[in-house]
């Protein structure tokens, strides 16, 4: 796992360290959250939203005087959290299957990439991606692009790490079989 | 790792926030870390006696109620998270209200990025303004002042509502789907509105004193008059889902729609049954008659899908949501009532063991005494004395402003301190010597 500065995070002690340190961690993993939830939920506006949030409800948390132990592990479990929430809110619009979003002429490139310019490869991933089967998308973000371990991805989607090695590996090659056709 | 992984990773990696919405985001989260600072056990402890306590009477020695507005700024820019903090907890006609809704309120509608979520929140602070109003009944303190704030506030975000519902019906994100989110947001507030109604005709038909019951006929005509606006909007919705071109979408959308009454009239059931002890007899009726309703709703629902009337179906489905969620904010108000209820309760007993004590006259002063913030002041300030210059008098003056609170005795001198304006207590420390606590009362 890539470490992000801070693995120990209980500074109760010291309240104006904690904020500094947590704008820093907020520098560092703001884009990679926000990335990891526009690629989930294919909404770019809720997607910064659920970021903040991600990030406003961790702080609470901290503010309580509460002590985490793993920040960025906290992170990504508090945002797939909101992310499930988000799709049991709204069952239908914003995580439909592609076949109807396409039936709806809806382009998902549109939606992630509304606003920035996105290079050719940016388009291909993200067409891969929402091939992918959901169980498998998420694990294989979780794992490559968050650079999260599988002990980590296994507390977050609340699995066992066989369960998350096997996905990860299947998962694996089935995005290989899709960007090489 | 192949080329085309990298490759899809080097993609991957290309997406994120512009530079502009990562700069807003940032400021919106540190706005929010301030307004929440981290607490120490003692703090907490702090801001909940302030709950009730402190907001009111230390800040009310500035004097003039005019001259706060913007002094509140002031205030909160120097004393930042903590007063905004205890502000959550303030009243229409608290110091600390302006700070509520202007701070406080103010970084939420910031952190809501779309119409959506903008209109959402718009609906809770409406809800949360007849909330106040209710509380304030409770309490005692709703008067023409303090109605004519509420109502001025309520009606600002039912507005705000419904212009972003407008907005959002414009954005079509494909399928319909800003209709539907309008429509949503506008049985939210119907369901709103609904319930407070309710709540606040059974309040008025309690009360006693004459200007509360019409502040109370006021406000209940314009919630009434809100409800009706968003009702009659509906109409337009209803239009907008005729255009759907399929009968086959259509369908799909009304199976939804029951699956998620079905969930929601299940919760309601659950959160009912759990907090049946804690409410009036009175609500829980009005809260299972709702019920029933909703699950007729959901009845006639299901004859509309037999006669594949998708659309009518739907809107059953709808309604059935709607009232279900009145019953449950109706549970909610309740709850929120009796807590607050309760904490008044507990507040107007210490005031009556002062008094007992001391014989009506300096209960203030004994007040003091038991309030931790002010105890530790004069403490801190007799040491600091005490280290200098010793054998001297020490004057504290405590200044309060006018205050209806406590005084209801009815001998004369109590009944000056309600009139005058302002109350002088002078307590005299003696540092020297024994120490004596020497307090005495006065009136100016």
């Amino acid at each position: 796992m890539a470490s992000c500065g801070i693995s120990e995070y209980h500074m109760a002690q010291q309240p104006g360290n904690t904020h500094k340190k947590f704008i820093a961690i907020y520098d560092e993993l703001s884009d990679a959250l926000f990335r990891h939830c526009v690629l989930r939920i294919s909404d770019r506006e809720r997607a910064q939203e659920l970021m903040q949030d991600t990030f406003t409800k961790t702080w609470e948390y901290l503010a309580k005087g509460e002590t985490i132990s793993n920040l960025k592990a906290f992170l990504y479990r508090t945002l797939h959290n909101l992310i499930i929430d988000e799709y049991r809110a709204r069952p239908r619009s914003a995580h439909s299957s592609l076949e109807q979003l396409i039936e709806d002429g809806y382009e998902p490139v549109d939606h992630c990439g509304a606003r920035t310019e996105h290079s050719a490869e940016a388009r291909i991933a993200v067409e891969a991606i929402q091939k992918l089967g959901e169980s498998y998308r998420d694990v294989l973000l979780f794992r490559y692009v968050d650079e999260l371990s599988v002990q980590e991805i296994a507390r977050i989607v609340g699995e066992s790490e066989n369960v998350v090695s096997v996905r990860i590996h299947r998962g694996t090659a089935q995005l290989r079989e899709l960007l090489c056709a | 790792m192949d080329k085309e992984f990298e490759q899809f990773l080097k993609g991957i990696k290309d997406i994120k926030l512009s530079q502009k919405e990562k700069e807003l985001s940032r400021t919106r989260v540190v706005d929010f870390m301030k307004q929440h600072p981290i607490k120490t056990i003692a703090t907490r402890k702090q801001n909940r006696a302030r709950f009730f306590e402190t907001e009111r009477t230390l800040f009310v020695s500035i004097g003039k109620k005019h001259i706060l507005m913007p002094l509140t700024l002031i205030i909160a820019i120097l004393l930042g998270g903590s007063v905004s903090y205890a502000a959550e907890g303030a009243f229409p006609g608290d110091t600390l209200y302006p700070i509520k809704i202007t701070v406080n309120e103010g970084v939420q509608n910031l952190l809501a990025v779309s119409a959506e979520s903008k209109a959402k929140l718009q609906v809770e602070l409406a809800n949360e303004r007849l909330k106040e109003a209710e509380v304030l009944v409770i309490n005692n303190r709703l008067n023409a002042q303090t109605q004519a704030k509420v109502e001025a506030q309520f009606q600002s975000h039912a507005e705000k509502v419904q212009k972003l519902v407008e907005k959002i019906e414009k954005e079509e994100k494909g399928d319909h789907r800003g209709a539907r989110v309008a429509a949503e947001v506008h049985a939210n507030l119907e369901s709103v509105l609904n319930a407070h109604e309710d709540v606040l005709v059974r309040i008025k038909d309690t009360s006693e004193r004459e200007d509360e019951t019409r502040a109370l006929a006021s406000l209940i005509l314009n919630v009434r008059a809100q409800g009706e606006i968003a009702s009659s909007t509906n109409v337009k919705f209803d239009a907008a889902f005729t255009t759907q071109k399929t009968d086959e979408r259509m369908q799909k959308g009304a199976r939804e729609k029951k699956k998620s009454a079905q969930n929601k009239i299940e919760e309601v059931k659950k959160y009912i049954s759990k907090m049946e002890a804690r409410i009036s007899a009175e609500a829980s009726a009005q809260a299972n008659t709702r019920i029933v309703s909703a699950s007729e709703a959901v009845v006639a629902g299901d004859v509309y899908m037999d006669g594949k009337m998708y659309r009518d179906a739907f809107n059953s489905y709808q309604t059935a949501v709607k009232i279900a969620q009145e019953a449950k904010l109706i549970i909610e108000i309740e709850k929120d009532l009796k807590v607050s209820n309760k904490n008044k309760s507990k507040v107007k007993e210490s005031e009556q063991n002062d008094r007992d004590s001391n014989g009506g006259k300096s209960n203030r002063d004994e007040r003091n005494e038991e309030d931790d913030d002010r105890k530790s002041d004069v403490q801190i300030r007799t040491n600091q004395n005490g280290t200098t210059t010793t054998g001297t008098n020490l004057k504290i003056q405590v200044k309060t402003g006018t205050s209806t609170e406590s005084h209801t005795d009815d001998d004369e001198e109590d009944d000056d301190k309600e009139d005058g304006d302002e109350v002088e207590t002078e307590i005299k420390v003696n540092v020297g010597g024994n120490s004596n606590l020497n307090v005495t009362g006065g009136v100016q």
